[in-house]
């Protein structure tokens, strides 16, 4: 109504809405504002950081093949077996790992949300006939499904974004469509219906908006869950193409050179903890703040 | 000495928004034996004076002052000692027995922990006692009842459980907290008529706190009334009712619906009994499917709504009252086309519902509107005030632009009593009062010619009660409106309606005109009902005698044969099992009774 309030005649007094509420919240709780931060700094670290970088990630230093950190030869963060940059390599490869998070977790939100709020609203027959497709996709076997879809089409990080995506949506499809059926028959919702308002703008208006929250607090937890999938992928090898890189390839290459050349492992699978650390604070910190019996 | 003696008590809450002084310097002293009632709205801290007290405060809270049982400061013990005294010698009893109750263990469990927390004694001997006191409540085959589980009983009996556990250890105080709040009006009876009982027979103090003013004069010896933390006024239970000192007190007593008394009618329009109905129900079934028992069980159905006709002529006010399970609400919603009808027909303006298209149906609710039971449930939190109020408009007049629709939201909320402002406001910005308003302005929006109100004062203090129903007679008037008015209170009832149709167990009862119906109630269940309803006059409600009608509403799965009021009819006959009685016209109004006659012509009951 933002329209109309422009027009305005009576002096409007500010409402507080809920997630204002929620957000009052959330700035209170120290762990989620820090987690928050380190997020944002990671995310423009490695956008930003490779750009500047003294090498490119997949540029060989042949003079300096596995050597540690040092200051003096411009690789921070030491060289890999080959000697590439393992600094440049771990913003490249968090640039991988945070994108398939977010991506895959968009896909996931967009399916899972349409799919389990129509599935819940309408129930009945609709209901069962969608929610045992789930069922059926939930018993493909994920490695399976996945190793197929390499010998199909080769290995891809598009392919990564589907595989995880398609998998992951089932999960938000079952908790938005159980939202759902508990928001559907509460008063605001009949109230609607009463009025003869149509079933997609009261799913639009009414039943979304009051499920974003728990929504809210999937998708902070789901990031974290993809990277690792993604890193579990990569280190079974099934993940990015060399030279291309990501987080869970890094430490996987590191693991095996773990007793010559630590720092391989050490630089990748701290940034990958730290991030996979914040997330998780950052959705306990959500879930407290959206809590509506807290209120 | 007093057995408790509280002075300067104050309780404060830290909140976000500041801090909360929710009960200020109150003193008051309770004798023993002696029944102290505690009156006020929500948020006058009636509640939280004893939770304070028997230091259940919840984490945000802090009392200051003291509270002398027997000469022990309460505030003052640790916890230790304070958990010796809370169960044995304060025991208190909550609004909602179903939640005071664990429900994975049995009801036996529970009990012998209450009495083995606080005194070493056999199993055998505490199941002894608890049996004893399962009597003394009247609740019958107690040794049976002890294996079953919280659920397996029902409202009544649960809360009759719950006041069992507490006399356990006879304690000196029983602290009552909305004990017949959660409970129909007949199965309040009971219990009220069980604690004036207990009253006598334990040497018990109690402390009843309660909104209503009516349990309060069937049962106090002395009244506290508080307001917003303070205390206002205290008294002997006559002087307080029959002269009250303060303004508050005087105001609540005014607010309270009367049973007996009510403002005149207002006419009916005159084309109201010639017109064409607005809404023409026939014989509306509403069943539900529920699973059988057993993993094979046959589905069973649940009948909501069995048989029901329903007419309303236009600016007509129809009340319908019933008991919780009445199958009230569900008609409503059959004639909302909420719930699909199992069989029968609603036409609404002369349109049968099931056959209409969607976009007939639309444009039929546009001029059939509703406001619903809890006032705040009934708003989306997520959308401000001003979007509420407006979808009505977005749907039915989608050719209004922004302006038009602003114009009108604003003109609507001014018209229910808010100032318009309110826009970009959020519902739990609101109290309940004024939420109610909103739902009405959603309603009224768009002008329509009925409104379903479900319940739509209940959740609501007296004082606001009054305001709302203040609200419906004015908008009533001014447009003409026809109201189907929903609600288990047969006082609030009585000031609104024209006619009046009483349900039970999804079946009508008895129809009547207002004044017939309240002066000569020709159903036996009219009756009781009415007899049931506590008056807050105390001399009257002590002197009167009532029909409490025995053991609560059967489950509508299998409702009885015959009259589906004759397993707590106190006049039921050999004939009300074999044939369903059906509604036949007696005088002005139609009553569903085989004995209706019979009845009026051997006693008439003193009308209430």
């Amino acid at each position: 109504m933002s329209a109309a309030a422009a027009t305005q005649a009576v002096p409007e007094v500010a409402g507080r809405s809920l997630w204002a509420d929620a957000w009052r919240k959330l700035k209170g709780n120290r762990a989620a504002v820090v987690s928050a931060w380190i997020i944002g700094a990671m995310a423009i670290l490695v956008v930003v950081g490779p750009w500047f970088a003294a090498y490119a990630f997949d540029f060989t230093d042949f003079a300096n093949t596995s050597i540690a950190p040092s200051w003096s030869t411009g690789h921070f963060f030491g060289t890999d077996t080959l000697g590439r940059d393992i600094f440049v390599r771990t913003l490249i490869g968090g640039r991988i790992s945070l994108m398939v998070g977010i991506v895959a977790t968009a896909v996931s939100l967009l399916i899972g949300v349409t799919y389990g709020a129509v599935a819940g609203y309408f129930g009945g027959r609709v209901d069962t006939l969608m929610m045992r497709i789930v069922d059926i996709l939930y018993a493909l076997p994920f490695m399976f499904f996945v190793i197929l879809l390499m010998v199909f089409f080769g290995r891809s990080i598009v392919l990564i974004f589907v595989a995880i995506g398609a998998i992951n949506w089932l999960d938000m499809a079952r908790i938005v469509r159980g939202q759902t059926l508990s928001l559907k028959h509460r008063e605001f919702v009949e109230a609607a219906q009463a009025q003869g308002v149509e079933a997609a703008a009261i799913i639009r208006r009414h039943i979304v908006p009051n499920l974003l929250g728990v929504v809210a607090v999937y998708v902070t937890l789901t990031i974290p869950q993809v990277i690792l999938v993604e890193s579990f992928l990569s280190f079974l090898g099934l993940g990015v193409q060399e030279p291309m890189t990501s987080w869970g390839a890094l430490v996987n290459d590191g693991s095996r050179e773990l007793e010559s050349a630590p720092w391989m492992l050490i630089f990748p699978a701290t940034f990958l903890a730290t991030t996979l650390f914040c997330f998780n604070f950052l959705g306990d910190g959500m879930r407290d703040a959206l809590d509506p019996k807290d209120r | 000495m007093p057995l408790l003696e509280v002075e300067n008590l104050n309780v404060r809450f830290a909140t976000p928004d500041g801090e909360v002084h929710a009960v200020k310097d109150l003193s008051f002293a309770l004798e023993q034996g002696e029944t102290l009632g505690i009156v006020g709205e929500s948020g006058s801290g009636k509640s939280q004076t004893f939770m304070s007290i028997i230091g259940l405060l919840a984490s945000n809270g802090r009392a200051s002052g003291t509270a002398r049982l027997a000469g022990r400061d309460l505030l003052a013990m640790p916890a230790k000692e304070l958990r010796t005294v809370r169960g044995r010698r304060v025991a208190m009893i909550f609004q909602d027995p179903m939640t005071s109750l664990n429900p994975y263990l049995t009801i036996e469990a529970q009990m012998v922990a209450a009495i083995r927390a606080h005194e070493r004694v056999s199993r055998t001997a505490a199941r002894a006692r608890c049996i004893e006191l399962l009597n003394a409540v009247a609740i019958p085959e107690p040794a049976v009842r002890l294996r079953r589980y919280p659920h397996e009983l029902s409202g009544g009996l649960r809360q009759r459980v719950m006041i069992a556990t507490s006399l356990l250890l006879e304690p000196e105080v029983l602290v009552a907290d909305e004990p017949t709040t959660a409970l129909d009006v007949t199965v309040q009876a009971q219990i009220l008529e069980l604690l004036r009982d207990l009253k006598g027979r334990f040497n018990t103090a109690i402390v009843l706190i309660t909104h209503d003013l009516g349990v309060v004069a069937g049962l106090a010896d002395r009244v506290l009334v508080m307001h917003r933390g303070e205390l206002k006024e205290q008294g002997a239970v006559r002087d307080v009712f029959y002269k009250p000192q303060h303004d508050y007190t005087r105001m609540l007593l005014a607010a309270v619906p009367r049973l007996d008394s009510a403002p005149p009618a207002a006419p009916l329009p005159e084309q109201a009994a010639t017109a064409a109905p607005l809404i023409d129900a026939e014989t509306v079934r509403v069943h539900f499917p529920v699973p059988g028992a057993g993993w094979f069980g046959k589905r069973e159905k649940l009948r909501a709504v069995d048989g029901v006709d329903l007419k309303l002529a236009p600016g007509e006010t129809l009340g319908v009252v019933g008991e919780s399970g009445s199958g009230k609400s569900t008609l409503a919603r059959a004639i909302l086309k909420l719930v699909p009808t199992t069989a029968g027909s609603v036409a609404v303006l002369g349109r049968d519902l099931a056959a209409l298209s969607p976009a007939g149906l639309r444009a039929i609710k546009r001029d059939l509107q509703v406001v619903f039971q809890d006032p705040l449930a009934a708003l989306n939190p997520r959308m401000t005030v001003g979007d509420i109020v407006s979808e009505p408009l977005w749907t039915h007049r989608p050719e209004l632009d922004a302006g038009a629709v602003r114009a009108a939201v604003v003109d609507v909320l001014r018209r229910v009593g808010l100032t318009g402002r309110e826009l970009n406001r959020y519902p739990h910005e609101f109290s309940g009062g004024q939420c109610q308003r909103i739902g009405i302005a959603r309603a009224l929006v768009l002008k329509p010619k009925v409104i379903v109100c479900d319940e739509p004062v209940s959740a609501l203090d007296v004082s606001i009660q009054r305001e709302i129903v203040h609200l419906l007679l004015e908008l009533r008037r001014e447009f003409g409106l026809a109201l189907v008015f929903i609600a288990h209170d047969l006082a609030v009832v009585r000031q609104l309606s024209h006619r009046v149709m009483v349900m039970y167990l999804g079946r009508v009862m008895e129809v009547a005109g207002r004044d017939e119906l309240y002066s000569q109630p020709r159903h036996p269940y009219t009756q009781a009902l009415m007899s049931a309803v506590p008056l807050p006059d105390p001399d009257a409600e002590r002197a009167r005698g009532r029909t409490v009608l025995r053991g609560e509403l059967p489950s509508p799965i299998h409702p009885p044969s015959g009259c589906r009021f004759r397993t707590r009819c106190p006049h039921a006959i050999e004939r009300c099992a074999a044939e369903m009685p059906v509604l036949k016209p007696f005088g002005s109004t139609l009553v569903a009774c085989h004995r209706a006659e019979e009845l009026a012509a051997s006693s008439q009951p003193p009308p209430p």
